[in-house]
């Protein structure tokens, strides 16, 4: 008789917000929210609420109606819906963003394509002279 | 290494549609539907209508499952709805309330 074969499990402590990650294959239609880090490399159509960091990867889509909240963002991929965060925002070379950024920082990589606002509190550099931060 | 993992934290209102091994830990509210191997762990609570390869499950789980291999239901597990699988296992101390088809 065929029987369960014993698999191990990860003991996971109450209030263990492990990191999310979601591999190139996955879609989500939705809304995705909570705590911990998460890196999303495949696609999300959605609004994005987490409090820790937010990983884009080259090559994933987020589509958000609303900016995506994170404590801290890395862009690498398309994000529509901008970006706001209580820590830092960069996007890097691969990144197309379009939407607002707002963050304590804000860095965009050389190649980056970006159409929105910039909101956050530092001195522009003069290759943004016509976007105002504030 | 789980290629998509749905941290504990982490919780997840529509649709997931994945291709390759989803383990969930956190919220999943909706519809998931993997091709491959998906765990439902210890802690995570899926409220939704699921379509998987093997499929695993040592958490809670309210919804429809239909699976094109093997359903195991561990211990810990609390499963309501109906299962629908070429092959399943309820271990002792799973609690399972729902229907059965194996396709006979």
């Amino acid at each position: 008789m065929a029987q369960a074969k014993t698999i191990t499990k990860r003991a996971l402590g109450p209030g263990d917000a492990g990191p999310t990650v979601l591999s190139a294959s996955v879609r989500i239609r939705g809304r995705l929210s909570g705590e911990g880090d998460v890196t999303v490399e495949g696609s999300i159509e959605g609004a994005v609420s987490v409090s820790g960091e937010l990983f884009v990867a080259e090559g994933a889509t987020v589509l958000s109606a609303e900016a995506l909240e994170a404590g801290s963002a890395t862009i690498g991929g398309h994000v529509e819906g901008g970006i706001s965060a209580g820590g830092a925002v960069h996007l890097t070379a691969s990144s197309r963003v379009r939407g607002d950024l707002k963050g304590s920082e804000v860095s965009i990589e050389e190649g980056a394509e970006f159409a929105g606002r910039i909101d956050a509190i530092f001195d522009l550099p003069a290759e943004l002279g016509g976007v105002r931060g504030r | 290494m789980a290629s998509t993992v749905i941290g504990a934290g982490i919780t997840i209102e529509g649709e997931v549609v994945a291709e390759d091994e989803i383990v969930v830990q956190g919220t999943v509210r909706g519809k998931l539907h993997g091709k491959d191997r998906v765990s439902i762990e210890a802690g995570a609570v899926v409220e939704a209508d699921v379509v998987a390869g093997p499929l695993q499950v040592a958490g809670s789980l309210t919804g429809n499952v239909s699976s094109h291999d093997r359903v195991d239901l561990q211990p810990g597990a609390r499963v309501i709805g109906n299962v629908k699988a070429t092959r399943i296992t309820i271990a002792d101390g799973a609690q399972f309330k729902g229907n059965v088809d194996m396709d006979v």
